[in-house]
């Protein structure tokens, strides 16, 4: 975790490939950005950042504790769920399915790095 | 009474005296005389022996009109009509009533008059101690009115008698307290067969089945009747020949004039044609509710068939764009990051094992796209009946071998083991690329939903078949699963467990029935499946068509 009293943006992807580029692209922008492959992780990791994100990326569709199961998990803790969350989907329905997990806007797939660069901007300045 | 020259009349003038002054002298034959004349609704008086009257009394008086004065000495004939006096019908009656010492009739006889009454007539003969002919009495009683009712009576019956012997339509027919036939009638002769001489007498139960007969129907139907007054029920009857007909029967109790029963009245109507009408409507009814239930079902199973055929496509659709777009987002990055990095001049980031990574995620990703888009070109052939196929010799133990060790990186990630058993010489016709693709995805399955756990390829040849078979010992598929994975856009558990289109074991099955083959799965809920393809060892070629090359030199 990055030693900034910002929080970081965090990255809830089961694709490693993605994971990694997200890391790349964010830390050369100067970010704090940290991961977790499914839901069950990034719940575990939630408790533990303080300062808490300033925003989450997250995926829907994963293996183990998908993205519908870790909002449902986020949004009965009252400090969880004040943080700003952003569903990163290849739906094409994906502002539909952003209303229906009650999540903060969403990124279509494949994300454009223009859209990530003003997420961070908006959320983590 | 006035007085009269006869001894008798006398005699009754003396006793009336006598009365007038006081009983206690009066003889025993005087209270007789008495008695006779004053009774009113008889005429009660003498014959001497020749029929002439020799007393008179007052029912005489009243009925026939005649004073005693006028009628003592006449001959009793005077009441007689000419056509009986012709017949000397009155002498004949005094010789009967001599011989037999009784005459009884019921006749016309004339008035005064001249008008007729009914009378009921009683002629005794009168002998004395020795048994000598004394006389006659007559005793006579005017019965016109019971004669007239009897007479009513008797034609109404009669006309009752022949109307219902005359119906045709309906059997009606008397039966005796026990069920003994007593009438007939014309309606009864033809439903039932029967001439009137040949049943009359005979059981009411003869008319029932012998269900019925046993069940006792007939004797039960007279107890309701003589308990209710009247049954009616409806049921089949026996003809005479043995044939049956619906009956509608109506039994009603017959009682006399103080409420004992003296029989029934059966009364059968023969309603086999709107039975059978009843019959067919119904069946008709029948037919028609099955129908449109079966109608109703067939509507809600292929409702339900294609609601589901709409959720596996809406399934497929959003899989296929998650599969799809992972990579291409990856790929995205990759470019993107690239070109702002080159576009600040900053090359920092290009280092040697970040290029290195970069070009082998590029070549993984587009292998992965690549293998998407050829599933769904061949799901898109199957569907159009144009998945091609080219058949060459091939021997299938190398193919399995040569996929086997292509995927060795695959099985070791998973953490699996390949056992294989290998009959060396298994060589037929086929279309080495399919099979290949087949092998791959029963591999490939068994490695996803088998990790860690060994993993086992046979191989053999039976008769003109070749028998390959690849188990593992993962999750194992339930037996309602069992029966879908091999269906389009199928999976067993949920597609955000296992990456892949759900296309596999589709076009796997596609693959296998082209080559005159058959795929089947053994499973059990945690210990793992068992797929066994069996394939022909010279499958007929089904398109000369060859498969889209990779490459042509």
């Amino acid at each position: 975790m990055s030693s900034s009293t910002r929080g970081c943006i965090f990255v809830i992807e089961d694709s490693e490939d993605i994971r990694d580029l997200i890391k790349l692209l964010y830390e050369s922008e100067g970010y704090p950005v940290e991961f977790a492959g499914d839901g069950k992780e990034a719940l575990e990791k939630l408790r533990s950042f303080a300062p808490p994100p300033c925003v989450i990326l997250l995926d829907l569709m994963m293996p183990g504790m998908d993205g519908y199961q870790f909002r449902a998990e986020q949004i009965k803790d009252s400090k969880m769920a004040a943080i700003p969350t952003l569903v990163m989907t290849a739906d094409s329905n994906a502002e539909e399915k952003a209303k229906r997990v009650g999540a903060s806007g969403f990124l279509r797939k494949p994300v454009n790095i223009d859209v990530l660069i003003k997420v961070a901007e908006k959320y983590c300045v | 009474m006035t007085s009269d020259k006869s001894a008798i009349s006398s005699a009754n003038q003396d006793t009336n005296r006598h009365n007038a002054m006081g009983t206690s002298a009066v003889s025993e034959n005087d209270r007789f005389k008495l008695l006779v004349e004053s009774i009113l609704d008889y005429a009660i008086f003498m014959l001497d022996i020749h029929g002439k009257i020799a007393t008179w009394n007052e029912g005489a008086r009243r009925f026939k009109g005649y004073e005693a004065n006028e009628i003592i000495g006449k001959h009793f004939s005077v009441f007689y009509p000419e056509e009986d006096k012709a017949a000397k019908k009155p002498e004949m009656e005094l010789e009967i009533a001599q011989r037999d010492g009784r005459f009884e009739e019921e006749g016309l006889r004339l008035r005064k008059d001249g008008t007729n009454f009914w009378a009921n007539v009683v002629i005794t003969a009168i002998r004395d101690s020795k048994g000598e002919l004394k006389g006659y009495s007559k005793v006579t009683r005017d019965i016109s009115d019971k004669k007239q009712a009897e007479d009513k009576l008797r034609q109404s019956e009669e006309r009752y008698r022949l109307m219902i012997e005359a119906v045709k339509d309906y059997a009606i027919f008397m039966l005796d307290p026990k069920g003994y036939i007593t009438t007939w009638n014309e309606g009864a002769r033809r439903f039932k067969g029967y001439e009137a001489k040949e049943i009359i007498g005979k059981h009411f139960s003869t008319f029932y089945t012998e269900p019925d007969i046993i069940a006792d129907i007939p004797g039960y139907e007279l107890i309701e009747a003589t308990a209710n007054g009247r049954i009616e029920m409806e049921g089949w009857r026996l003809r005479k020949d043995g044939t049956q007909f619906w009956a509608n029967v109506v039994i009603t109790r017959v009682n006399d004039g103080t409420g004992n029963l003296i029989g029934f009245t059966k009364v059968t109507r023969d309603l086999t044609e709107r039975k059978i009408a009843q019959e067919k409507l119904q069946e008709v009814n029948e037919a028609l509710e099955q129908s449109k239930v079966n109608l109703e079902k067939r509507v809600e199973e292929r409702t339900e068939e294609l609601q589901k055929a709409v959720r596996a496509r809406d399934e497929f659709v959003s899989v296929a764009s998650h599969e799809l777009k992972t990579p291409l987002t990856a790929l995205r990055l990759q470019a993107q990051i690239t070109q702002r990095n080159i576009n600040r001049g900053d090359f920092s980031i290009f280092t040697k094992e970040r290029v290195t990574q970069f070009a082998n995620q590029l070549d993984t990703q587009v292998d992965r796209l690549s293998h998407l888009v050829e599933d769904m070109l061949d799901i898109s052939r199957i569907q159009v009946g144009k998945l091609t196929t080219s058949f060459e010799k091939t021997n299938l133990s190398n193919l399995v071998q040569g996929v086997v060790d292509r995927f060795q990186v695959q099985v070791a990630a998973a953490n699996c083991e390949v056992e294989m058993d290998l009959q060396p010489d298994v060589e037929g016709n086929w279309d080495q690329f399919r099979l290949e693709q087949v092998v791959l995805n029963l591999l490939s399955n068994a490695t996803k939903y088998g990790a860690g756990k060994k993993i086992k390829i046979e191989l053999l040849k039976e008769n003109d078949r070749a028998v390959l078979s690849v188990a593992d010992h993962g999750m194992g598929i339930s037996k309602e699963d069992q029966e879908r994975i091999f269906e389009r856009f199928e999976r067993a558990i949920s597609p955000n467990e296992v990456s892949g289109l759900g296309l596999g074991l589709y076009i796997a099955k596609e693959i296998v029935i082209a080559h005159e083959g058959t795929i089947e799965v053994e499973s059990d809920i945690g210990k793992g499946s068992k797929f066994t393809v069996e394939i022909a060892l010279n499958p007929k070629q089904p398109t000369q068509h060859k498969r889209s090359q990779d490459y042509e030199f």
